[in-house]
């Protein structure tokens, strides 16, 4: 299981970096994108998670967030993937116990 | 022996004869076509052989005689009879006529006679005579011309005329003409009279002649009959004043005719003199007849008056027709018109003086069982107080057996006629009353019932006076009928007039009487109800005192009537309760609120509330779903105040203030939407509108009156809906507190320096240009408003605008550029949030579609109103795109249509794309 944990604003300036910390990551391997510490975060930060989510339906491996701000669940929210998405309050917990499909 | 006289022509004695026997001719005694006949007989054939007299008749020739001798002449006679004289053009009696020469035409030569005739059988008639010569001759007498004489010699005779012979026939036509003026003037007198006796003697029309001295010298039968004489003859024996004199005679209008002023005394005084329309009252009978009476003068030769011919036309049907249909026409559009009850009454008495009576007097029912008399009207202007006091004092009761009270009890007609002295002996309370009664001369009398739907509503009292006139069963009939409908009209009136003072008391209690006396404030309030009085207004004002300040209130409820007023008094009570009570407009929202919501039917109604404070510049804002105040700030407006929900709605609705700074001379204008909703020539009043009118005030009183006339100016049609408006202002020289004075002084300072706002309203349509971003392309920011932003909300017009490539980096830097913007615009949380997800995407999308690897620049600009902050966008490049290959960017429109209250995208003319984003300002920021 690998986390990625993105700190401050998550836009078009900041997602190329993002991005490349998910790609990095072996394929097939599980993997938690901690959205706690995530102040801001616009369509690029969502089309980030989609493409995240379409690769792990792909290889059969988990994806899934941490729950982070406001701003970032309602984006969610308003996108439709909160419900869609694993939603974890701590990248410890449930999860582990096998709460994802 | 006939052949030899007949070929020569007369010598001299039988030339003297000739004349002789003229002279007996032209006796008089004979008519024109025997003098001509006889003329002729005398002239041929000893003068000639053919002889023609032609007179002037109707402005032409007609030939009058035709004498020819010997064998065929009976035939040739007739021939040139119907032939007819020649025209002036041709030789012949036309031509004499018409030249007053005489012709000697000797020979005839065949290309005259080609000429004179009218077609080749008149030509063959003509050379059948075989003319040797001819002599035309004109006749006149007393200068005037009367015709021509021909005299004609033939192959007959073979008789030749000489110059000789026309020197007689001239001196012979002399006598001729006499003989014919003679008879022509003796046969015309005759014709005259014979004519005029039998044509006028059968005319239905009354026809009478006067000499020059004004005596009568003709009268027909129906002249005899109209004026109350037996034959024409027992007419023409009776002096003309005994004939006028049996009637009362008045103009068409009522007032008195002088019998000097008929036509025929105009004519024979020498004026000139039109029909007269007049109507005459039969002393003995006081029936009354309508006549129209014209006349014409007859003049002799010199233009003297010789007589007065006088037609006289009865029209009285005619005119009793025409007076009822025009009297009922008149009723309907003059009791229409006004629905004012003693108006009203006022015009049925003026409608029936003076067709139907010299005075009227309309009665309804008082207060104590009895009959007043609300309205009089006379012929005679001053003799309308002497009635009015008669009917003052003249108070019926109904229970009285018999007059007014009976025909309102018994719902029908009393004729009174004629009213005697007996009767105004019982009727006086006392000698002067008696006095005043014999001073109106009451001649007859009609009472008649004002009738609606079945009932009395009051009495109509005709009387005859002065005119003497009878009141005849078709006079009842036309004031039945005219009080029918004076009925309806005054019942109409009566409820109207009672339901308006309903109104009118509901609607004072709804009002406060005054604005109260608001010490460091000016106040002016207006309050225009709708047009129709039956509608009791919905909208209201109110100014609440409190220990520090006060509560403006401007208010209105939905409906109309009277259930709309009860809710209205209702809401205006408990808000001012509730506030007085709890001494907070949010919580007294509230209470109202859950009042209005406990009420069994849907109570719904807006309010608008502004907290004042009499030492702070801070007012607040409340409103319940109604127009937003205006603030006039150094002649600028601005809308003031966030939309909250209506009153009676929703059990959980709250009220949040929004706070506005209101320095001295600062004005306030509440209103409600009749003020907008107004409907003029090009649509509604409108915001923008008002707030143009608005701008130019400088007190609160101008302000309303300047709302006034612009309403009034602007409306077309009845006013719709009703008005209230409410202005404050805060005085110039309040006592603030040492705080509010320097916040005050820097607000001063700085509404000075900031620039003209513009206020954009919400939800405004797509435009095609923005404004223009910097010209150099260059980040060129200005410097932020900072903290003070929000509080010159609606004073001034905070900018920003700035300018980044179009770059990754531009993303957050403008993002974050716009929520320090918007936070000092009073924005936060979730709201501020909302702004830098929309802006955002706003410039990513600039970044990553616009120009697809090539250079541009992104401009960002932001302004603020109090209601709302302005986010443009724009880019110079491509265009707003949403490719799909670029996964979850397709998001990027419809974030910004979800974060932002108002979202467009437009092309613009230059090329890019501008894209709009607008934020409602839930609340202002209260900083410092």
């Amino acid at each position: 299981m690998a986390v990625v944990a993105p700190r401050g604003e998550v836009d078009l300036a900041t997602v190329a970096a993002v991005r490349h910390a998910l790609r990095s990551e072996e394929a097939g391997a599980r993997v938690v994108l901690d959205l706690r510490q995530v102040e801001f975060m616009d369509s690029a930060g969502l089309g980030l998670i989609v493409e995240q989510m379409l690769r792990a339906e792909q290889d059969g491996s988990g994806f899934a967030v941490v729950r982070g701000s406001e701003q970032v669940q309602r984006l969610l929210r308003m996108a439709g993937l909160d419900e869609r998405l694993v939603v974890l309050d701590d990248v410890l917990g449930e999860w582990d116990a096998g709460a994802v499909r | 022996m006939r052949r030899l006289f007949s070929r020569r022509i007369a010598g001299d004695r039988e030339r003297f004869r000739l004349l002789a026997d003229l002279a007996e001719v032209a006796d008089g005694r004979r008519s024109l076509v025997e003098t001509a006949d006889q003329v002729c007989a005398l002239l041929v054939p000893h003068f000639a052989d053919l002889c023609m007299v032609d007179v002037v008749q109707r402005g032409g020739l007609r030939r009058l005689a035709v004498k020819a001798w010997g064998t065929g002449a009976a035939e040739r006679e007739t021939q040139l009879r119907a032939r007819g004289p020649t025209t002036p053009d041709t030789p012949g009696s036309g031509h004499a006529v018409a030249t007053g020469e005489p012709q000697l035409i000797a020979p005839v030569p065949d290309e005259l006679i080609r000429a004179g005739a009218y077609d080749e059988r008149d030509v063959a008639m003509l050379r059948s005579l075989r003319m040797r010569a001819c002599v035309v001759v004109p006749l006149s007498a007393r200068g005037r011309a009367l015709g021509a004489l021909t005299l004609v010699v033939t192959d007959q005779s073979r008789r030749r005329y000489r110059t000789g012979d026309l020197e007689f026939v001239r001196v012979l036509s002399g006598r001729v003409a006499l003989a014919l003026d003679n008879a022509g003037l003796f046969t015309e007198l005759q014709t005259v009279e014979a004519q005029l006796t039998a044509a006028l003697g059968g005319l239905a029309e009354a026809v009478t002649i006067q000499n020059p001295n004004g005596n009568l010298i003709y009268a027909n039968q129906a002249a005899a009959e109209m004026l109350g004489a037996a034959t024409p003859q027992e007419m023409l024996e009776h002096p003309a004043e005994t004939l006028v004199g049996r009637y009362e005679m008045f103009h068409e209008d009522g007032s008195p005719l002088d019998p000097d002023e008929f036509p025929g005394r105009q004519l024979l005084a020498g004026r000139e003199a039109a029909p007269l329309v007049m109507r005459a009252v039969n002393r003995d009978s006081g029936e009354q007849r309508w006549r129209v009476v014209r006349a014409s003068a007859v003049r002799d030769r010199a233009g003297q008056l010789t007589m007065v011919v006088n037609v006289i036309s009865d029209i009285t049907a005619v005119k009793r027709a025409e007076l009822a249909e025009g009297l009922l026409a008149r009723a309907g559009e003059v009791l229409g018109a006004s629905m004012d009850l003693p108006d009203t009454l006022q015009r049925v008495a003026d409608l029936c003086v003076p067709d139907l009576a010299d005075w009227c007097a309309v009665s309804i029912p008082g207060e104590h069982n009895d009959l007043v008399t609300v309205a009089v009207a006379h012929t005679e202007p001053e003799k309308v107080a002497l009635a009015r006091r008669i009917a003052e004092r003249n108070r019926t009761s109904l229970s009285e057996p018999g007059g007014a009270a009976a025909v309102f009890r018994d719902r029908a007609p009393q004729l009174t006629d004629p009213i005697t002295d007996e009767m105004l002996v019982g009727a006086a309370l006392d000698h002067e009353h008696l006095e005043a009664l014999r001073a109106l001369s009451m001649h007859a009398a009609l009472i008649v019932p004002m009738l609606s739907r079945g009932a009395s509503v009051g009495v109509l009292a005709l009387v005859s006076a002065e005119s003497g006139r009878r009141f005849d069963e078709a006079d009842v009939t036309l004031a039945c009928e005219l009080a029918r409908r004076a009925g309806a009209a005054v019942e109409n009136a009566r409820l109207y007039t009672e339901r308006s003072a309903i109104a009118h008391t509901l609607q004072a209690s709804l009002l406060p009487d005054e604005l109260p006396e608001m010490t460091g404030w000016n106040a002016s309030a207006l309050y225009l109800p709708a047009g129709d009085e039956n509608r009791v207004g919905g909208d209201f004002y109110e100014a609440i005192a409190l220990d520090d300040g006060w509560v403006l209130v401007v208010g209105d409820v939905s409906g109309r009537g009277a259930p709309a007023a009860a809710l209205t008094a209702r809401m205006r009570h408990t808000l001012r309760t509730a506030v007085l009570t709890t001494g907070s407009v949010a919580e007294a929202l509230r209470v109202l609120n859950r009042d209005l919501i406990a009420r069994p039917a849907l109570s719904l109604g807006t309010a608008v509330c502004v907290r004042l404070l009499d030492d702070s510049a801070q007012a607040e804002v409340y409103c319940a779903g109604h127009p937003l105040p205006v603030l006039i700030h150094h002649g600028r407006c601005a809308q003031v105040g966030d939309f909250g929900p209506m009153l009676g709605a929703f059990a959980d609705a709250a009220w949040r203030p929004a706070s506005v700074r209101l320095i001295a001379e600062d004005i306030l204008v509440l209103y409600t939407d009749g003020v907008i909703d107004a409907v003029g020539p090009d649509g509604h009043f409108g915001e923008r509108r008002l707030e143009e009118v608005l701008t130019e005030a400088s007190t609160a009183e101008q302000a309303v009156a300047r709302v006034r006339t612009a309403l009034t100016d602007f409306q077309v049609g009845a006013q719709a809906d009703d008005i209230a408006v409410l202005a404050a202002q805060r005085a110039l020289a309040p006592v603030p507190t040492p705080a509010a004075r320097d916040r005050m002084r820097t607000v001063d300072a700085e509404a000075g320096k900031s620039s003209p706002r513009r206020l954009e309203p919400t939800g405004v349509a797509a435009r095609t240009n923005g404004p223009n971003p910097t010209p150099d392309g260059k980040a060129a920011p200005r410097p932020l408003p900072g903290e003070s932003a929000s509080e010159w909300a609606g004073v001034s017009e905070p900018v920003l605008q700035e300018t980044y490539p179009a770059i990754d980096s531009a993303v957050p830097e403008a993002r974050r550029s716009v929520a320090r913007f918007a936070a000092a615009a009073g924005l936060e949380g979730e709201r501020l949030d909302a702004v830098r997800l929309a802006v955002s995407e706003a410039v990513s999308n600039a970044v990553i579609h616009a120009y697809e690897g090539r250079d541009g620049e992104v401009h960002v600009n932001a302004t603020v109103s109090p209601r709302e902050l302005q986010v443009l966008v724009i880019d110079s490049g491509r265009g707003l795109r949403a490719p799909a290959e670029t996964p979850g960017l397709g998001f990027g429109l419809k974030l910004m249509a979800e974060a932002s209250d108002v979202f467009d995208a437009v092309e613009r003319a230059e090329g890019g794309t501008e894209v709009r984003l607008v934020f409602g300002l839930d609340a202002h920021a209260t900083a410092g």
